[in-house]
């Protein structure tokens, strides 16, 4: 079995984010430009901030294929350009430049230092750069720090020294900063632990005295020498550390961020303490942390903003006079959702890099200066219990507001792919998230739209035009709708509405209205062509006989009709504005399809004309005046055409959203089977090749042209919308999430500068599209704890999730406390009954808006309850009408881990759910539990709300559940038990107690049973119902820590483990035949048993290294009538595909390309490619589609030298680059 | 045995007339170190195994060809071979019953051997017929039987009162089989005297049937 890997959706989730001015090429003009860096697992963004929309863009995704620990950016002095630095998985350290001009990132420096992998010695986690971008240092969480120097050459090129080690063994460090000591040696400073006392002490009393130390590492540029120069005790709750600006704009020092406290720390200065203030309402168990850091610095002013792990952000002022620090204050500023990384840019935004969950960029409003709760190290009490803490309530945003929201589905914890609404492909159903803000969200391959307009209109129309009165107008003047037998004209402005003086005939249909010259309007109706001049008059050309024109080709200084019996009339505008006949021809039979492609520019009028006949064919013709309507080249195709457009793409250099590609012409055709041709058109002889065909939809597609992001672009309509568009240099074709269009145009308004108006039935429709260049639209429907599993109802089509949290309280309890508080606050009861309603669906945002009182708890997080507390609920949810039917909130510190409708035989109830709970489950110090439980519940009132039925208890946690021959299989611990449906319980009615460790996930085929262990991979089971017997018959001999499994065929299953594999395990044919045809069914030498476990292994088949924790399979397709791929889900939140090759061929082209494309285009980061996706075991059987992919940013001659070793052109790849992913979306 | 085997192969390979002077020694050093307690001890144990295995497999071969013996015989009753090998008593019952018909059946006794022949028994087809998982049995055992009988049956022709019992009587089998499997599944295993008791690792609903009375 080959794989070609696929990621749908890349990782959306975010490491780390660094900010700079990366282009560095507005520095003269404004000093605002900044970007901002986002690693996101595997993947380096690039972002920048629209100061004008507020909106965040993509500038660059780039696949590293590598693991990102950690980003830094700094600037060599007197340059106006920022470096990135980047710390990762693959033993070096990279050196990015950001050339804006040709949108890429530039390696400039690339040092190995050693070991690659995510290991504690290798550098890489720890980044620090030193402010005047002298010096860098790259640490390891233990042992290792190297110390770079940076410099520039003669050239201004940057140039990097060879490192210098600062190692200590036995010392762990929690974090690392660079000091801003101006222009004196660089210093760095880490929070470091020696570890060696410890791990000698057996009685671990060594341990329990360890103390952290803030260590200062000068790097003497002289000598070129590091050296550790103090070692202080600190806090040992440090975790952090801030650089403090200095060199003349502050005290320089640092920062420590510690529990509870922030302390003020330089070298020969004395200690600075202030207390975290602490929100009213947490337990006093719980200490409050920082997580994220920013340092704001103007030229008189700078400040930090803190964010504590509870989501609230601080102020933290210093009081100094030269070096000396009087005075730390800490001040509340807002509360947004816990991040991983917090950025202000000097445009007065900040980008909140969420830990889980949706993204946002908020922008100042203020920056804190009005009173709050504040604490400072002058007023620092200290008691007998230790300092006094200071009480906060958290608060609406004060000082920032939300403008812009970046969807993040980090992380995955479940995933379904089904067609519950039944549109034309299958949705992906992904429950997302962690606390409060888990959402269930619906993904639809496709763009998304926003609706800016609908109107109604008296009959159903067949076609929509806009004009323009004017080439060199902004917008449009007119909409022109036509029906069948009146056209109706619409006059843009402030409002859309009816005009008569448009000079338009309206009392027949229109075949074509478009702008012709400079100035002049162009109506085609059946019996004529209206021409309408600038100054009012109107040419009228009538069709000779009882002729009538059925098609329309035309730009904008060129017409072609075609009448009906298949005459062609050719007409052009001459020098005095008038439309002139200039040729006819005579076709053999009707015209099928017109179009003349757009003038290019600088000359009088394009060359050809294309005409679509009923005889399957498409000719060129020429519209030169020497050979006029002569046949230029045929070509025929496998369906009558419906519609033609040329699509022009002009020359690029790249640019901001492109790479570089020479001018094209392509035709596109519109096939009556429903397929979209396409091919590309020489611009001189008018040859057509290079032809790429794909089916859209069950209608013949009807192409339009539009405009995207300043560029053509072509919308095809057929079963529904599709959007043909370049999109950073590559050309995309994507469906659009709206239903059918019947026809549409371009749409250009004051409001909207670019939109599309569409008629849809008996609609006016003006919509947008958005975020270009994604592959899912998502639609999210918020969910009260983190969601864990959920089952999709076949018969209903609603969705049963459930979740749970740990240490926080359920719903009733905070309402409780809400309402305790409101009433102690003084507040009038304001008699919201449906407060506490059980029905709504995150129960935070509903409560927000009615209650002025209380905050979303998608902003503010849940209060925190004792970390040994369980909440959890089972809910059903319609994902249609996004309505919670049913919750039900289970008690006694129980919490779901594992759900499956089962349906038992011989029993009554049809389908029940089935429920695994845990009680009292605790991880630390070990796993213990109260007791397990099995739910059953049955569906009333139409499946829409549970019913219990009864509550089974078990010895262990009952992680897996499945139906199998009308029974239940758990898996209880590592027991597999078989249970009926019993009156008052379940009752056991077989089991097995082989298994190795947990059993987490149990699929069932036929009588065989695919039992997957926490640790240990597949175990492949057999019931044997005349013994009443479930044995073990084969398993896997590789340890695998299993995270998700799927089941593929009777002897093969896929599965993932938690290092980020991705592998398939088979059970050999010869071995699978023995089995079933042994009528003990291998019980005689399952006795037997190989290797401490079952007597038949599994062969793993397939190898591959996601680089991220798989946490769900899905076998599926996401195309109608496409074959089945295997999709997958991940923590950092991407979507990913594994298609099996049909065809040797194929596996060899793409193995191939693959192979070149490692060798001349390595990853960014310095990984090897190989060693990346080997990164556990060596990759097998599965071709990087990612890399592949990568093929058509690689330079033109790159290109074809890898074409040329190809044997094929690059044309001809990437065309088969692009079939196989229509294979797959 | 494996040590001996070591040295003679160290002999012959020297190849020398040292060797083969020294041969004769070493064969009778060979042949008492093969004569100690430990390797005495472990061939007595190995041939022990190797009989008992014997055992067994002529128990199993006499036992499967019992079964398709019944199998070749009766039609009626050579639903599942496999699952009815392991039960001496039913047995012994099943062949008095078939002993009885078969001496009614003459005719179609005599043509045992070509009907053998046309059982159509491969595994993909078994297979495909067992029911997923979320079907319930009745419905995948209703088709487990399909080794189909493909005997034209021009011995019965003419013979439909025959016909009609026969059938009658294979319907009536089977269903007590399925009667059976489904008491074994839900955790009743029986005795040396085929009488039904409850496993009491498996358990029961207060008013479960009991196979016992249901069965008798």
């Amino acid at each position: 079995m080959y794989l070609y890997s696929l990621t749908l959706q890349r990782a959306t989730g975010a490491v780390c984010a660094v900010i700079g001015s990366f282009s560095g090429r507005d520095s003269k003009k404004s000093a605002f430009t900044q970007e901002i860096a986002v690693a996101r697992g595997s993947t380096l963004d690039l972002l920048r901030p629209d100061p004008e929309t507020g909106r965040l863009r993509t500038l660059l995704s780039v696949d590293v294929f590598g693991a990102i620990r950690s980003l830094a950016q700094f600037r060599l002095t007197g340059a106006n350009k920022d470096y990135l630095v980047v710390g990762s998985d693959s033993g070096r350290l990279v050196i990015l430049e950001y050339s804006p001009d040709r949108n890429r990132l530039d390696k400039v420096h690339q040092e190995t230092f050693g070991k690659s992998g995510c290991r504690r010695i290798v550098p890489g986690q720890l980044l620090a750069v030193d402010p005047k971008g002298r010096a860098l240092c790259i640490a390891a969480l233990e042992k290792q720090k190297l110390v770079y120097v940076l410099n520039r050459d003669a050239a201004a090129r940057l140039t990097i020294s060879s490192p210098l080690e600062a190692h200590k063994s036995n010392t762990l460090t929690f974090a690392l900063a660079a000091l801003d000591c101006g222009f004196d040696n660089p210093v760095f400073a880490a929070i470091e632990l020696e570890y060696a006392e410890s791990d000698r002490d057996p009685t671990g009393q060594a341990a329990n005295q360890a103390q952290k130390l803030l260590t200062f590492y000068e790097l003497d540029l002289g000598l070129n020498h590091v050296s550790r120069k103090v070692s202080e005790p600190i806090d040992n709750g440090a975790n952090l550390l801030v650089t403090v600006p200095g060199g003349g704009d502050g005290p320089s020092g640092v920062l420590v961020c510690c529990d509870n406290f922030v302390l003020y720390r330089n070298q020969g200065h004395p200690e600075i303490r202030a207390v975290i203030p602490r929100r009213a309402d947490l337990p006093a168990e719980r200490g409050v942390l920082i997580v994220a850091a920013a340092t704001h610095k103007q030229k008189s002013m700078f400040f930090f903003l803190l964010q504590t792990e509870y989501g609230d952000i601080f102020k933290v002022d210093l009081d100094h006079s030269g070096d000396t620090v009087s005075e730390l204050r800490i001040k509340y500023f807002d509360t947004i959702p816990v991040t991983s990384a917090v950025c202000v840019l000097r445009s007065g935004f900040l980008f909140a890099a969420s830990e889980f969950g949706n993204h946002a960029l908020y922008q100042f409003r203020d920056i804190g200066r009005d009173a709050d709760v504040e604490s400072s190290s002058a007023t620092l009490m200290e008691t007998e219990e230790g300092f006094q803490p200071v009480f906060f309530q958290p608060r609406a945003l004060k000082n920032l507001m939300r403008i812009d929201e970046i969807e993040s589905l980090m992380p995955v914890m479940d995933m379904r792919v089904a067609n519950l609404f039944d549109e034309e492909t299958p949705q992906l159903f992904t429950a997302c998230g962690r606390g409060p803000r888990s959402t269930l969200r619906i993904l639809r391959p496709g763009l998304a739209i926003s609706e800016m307009a609908r109107s109604m209109l008296p009959a159903e129309p067949i076609a929509v035009w806009t004009v323009k009165k004017n080439i060199n107008d902004m917008f449009d003047a007119y909409i022109v709708v036509s029906f069948t037998n009146v056209t109706l004209v619409l006059s843009i402005g402030e409002t859309i509405e009816e005009v008569s003086d448009s000079q338009f005939l309206d009392t027949t249909h229109s075949l074509a209205v478009t702008l012709l010259g400079e100035d002049s309007l162009m109506q085609v109706h059946p019996n004529g062509i209206r021409h309408i001049r600038e100054d009012g008059r109107v040419n009228e050309w009538r069709t000779p006989g009882k002729k009538t024109i059925t098609k329309v080709g035309s730009n904008r200084l060129q017409v072609v009709i075609a009448l009906s019996g298949g005459e062609l009339i050719y007409f052009e505008m001459d020098m005095t504005g008038q439309l002139m006949e200039v040729e006819k021809q005579d076709m053999s039979g009707d015209v099928a399809c017109l179009a003349i492609a757009p003038v290019p520019e600088g000359r009088q009028r394009s060359r050809f004309l294309a005409v679509g006949s009923y005889d399957n064919t498409i000719r060129i013709l020429s519209l030169d005046p020497d050979d006029c309507l002569q046949p230029l080249s045929v070509q025929s195709v496998s369906s009558a055409p419906e519609s033609l457009l040329f699509l022009e793409v002009q020359a690029s250099i790249g640019g901001e959203d492109g790479a570089d590609y020479p001018a094209n012409l392509f035709l596109n055709a519109g096939l009556q089977n429903g397929v979209l041709f396409r091919t590309n058109v020489d611009m001189v002889t008018g040859q057509l090749s290079d032809t790429r065909s794909r089916f859209l939809g069950l209608r013949p597609p009807k192409l339009f042209p539009c405009i995207v992001s300043h560029r053509q672009a072509m919308l095809c309509l057929s079963s529904r919308p599709w959007l043909g568009y370049i999109h950073q240099g590559h050309f995309l074709l994507t469906p659009l999430s709206c239903d059918t269009v019947e026809s549409a145009a371009s749409f250009s308004s004051d409001q909207c500068s670019e939109g599309v108006v569409a008629v849809a039935g008996d609609a006016l429709r003006i919509f947008t599209i958005e975020r270009l260049g994604e592959t899912f639209n998502e639609t999210a429907i918020p969910l009260r704890y983190t969601p864990r599993k959920f089952v999709i109802l076949p018969k209903k089509k609603y969705i049963a999730v459930i979740e749970s949290d740990k240490g926080a309280f359920s719903a009733e309890e905070r309402e409780a406390a809400k309402k305790e508080c409101l009433e102690a606050s003084g507040a009038a009861e304001n008699g919201n009954a449906n407060n506490g309603d059980p029905m709504e669906n995150g129960d935070g945002q509903e409560d927000g808006a009615e209650v002025g009182n209380t905050f979303p708890d998608e902003q503010y997080g849940y209060p925190k309850a004792e970390s040994e507390r369980w909440v959890s609920c089972i809910r059903i949810l319609d994902p249609r009408s996004r309505d919670t039917t049913c919750l039900l909130e289970l008690q006694e510190n129980e919490a779901a881990v594992s759900i499956c409708t089962v349906n038992f035989h011989d029993k009554e109830h049809g389908t029940l759910l089935a429920v695994g709970t845990a009680k009292g489950l605790q991880f630390w110090p070990r796993r213990t539990l109260a007791g397990g439980f099995i739910h059953v519940y049955k569906f009333v009132d139409e499946g829409r709300a549970l019913e219990l039925l009864h509550k089974t208890q078990v010895e262990e946690v009952p992680l897996a559940l499945c139906q199998f021959q009308g029974r239940l299989l758990a898996g209880v611990g590592s027991v597999l038990r078989l249970y009926d449906l019993g009156k008052r319980k379940l009752l056991r009615k077989c089991e097995n107690k082989l298994f190795p460790r947990t059993i987490v996930s149990i699929h069932t085929y036929r009588d065989r049973i695919y039992v997957g262990d926490m640790q240990e991979s597949f175990h492949y089971c057999k019931y044997r119902r005349d013994e009443n017997q479930l044995y073990i018959f084969a398993d896997d001999s590789v340890p695998r820590w299993l995270t998700a499994a799927q089941h593929i065929d009777f002897d093969t299953m896929a599965g993932a483990d938690k290092f980020g594999n991705i592998y398939f395990a088979r059970l050999p044919q010869d071995i699978s035949d023995e089995i079933e045809e042994d009528p003990t069914g291998g019980k005689i030498k399952w006795e037997q048993g190989k290797l401490n476990g079952a007597p038949n292994k599994v062969e793993e088949i397939v190898q591959f290294h996601v680089g991220d924790v798989v946490t769900c399979l899905q076998k599926a397709s996401l195309i109608p009538g496409g074959g089945e791929c295997l999709i997958y889900g991940t923590v950092m939140g991407s979507v990913g595909a594994l298609l099996a090759f049909t065809s040797r061929e194929d596996v060899d082209f793409f193995s191939h390309l693959e192979m070149h494309l490692r060798q001349e285009h390595p990853p960014l980061c310095g990984r090897d490619h190989m060693a990346y996706r080997s990164a556990y075991f060596p990759v097998k059987d599965v071709i990087d589609g990612d890399l592949c992919e990568q093929y058509p940013s690689l330079p033109a001659d790159m290109q074809r030298k890898i074409a040329d070793e190809l044997d094929r052109t690059p044309g001809e790849i990437l065309k088969k680059l692009e079939d196989i992913r229509n294979k797959i979306i | 045995m494996g040590a001996g085997g070591a040295c003679a192969g160290a002999v012959t390979g020297a190849g020398s007339m040292f060797a083969i002077r020294n041969l004769m020694p070493v064969l009778a050093y060979v042949y008492m170190h093969n004569k100690g307690a430990r390797h005495v001890a472990a061939e007595s144990r190995l041939r022990e195994k190797e009989l008992s295995k014997k055992h067994e497999i002529n128990k199993r071969l006499a036992l499967s060809s019992d079964a398709s013996h019944s199998n070749s015989g009766n039609p009626r009753t050579g639903v599942k071979p496999t699952s009815i090998k392991e039960k001496p008593l039913i047995e012994e019952t099943r062949r008095a019953i078939l002993e009885a018909q078969s001496s009614r059946f003459n005719d179609f006794k005599g043509k045992k051997v070509s009907h053998d022949s046309k059982w159509t028994t491969t595994t993909s087809s078994f297979d495909s017929s067992v029911a997923p998982s979320d079907v319930p049995m009745e419905l995948s055992t209703g088709n487990t039987g399909l080794r189909e009988w493909n005997c034209k049956g021009e011995s019965f022709a003419g013979n439909q009162t025959q016909d009609k019992l026969f059938s009658d009587r294979q319907t009536e089998v089977r269903k007590r089989q399925e009667q059976e499997l489904r008491f074994t599944a839900s955790g009743w295993k029986r005795d040396g005297h085929g009488r039904w008791y409850r496993d009491e690792n498996v358990e029961f609903d207060s008013d479960e049937d009991d196979p016992n009375v249901c069965l008798s």
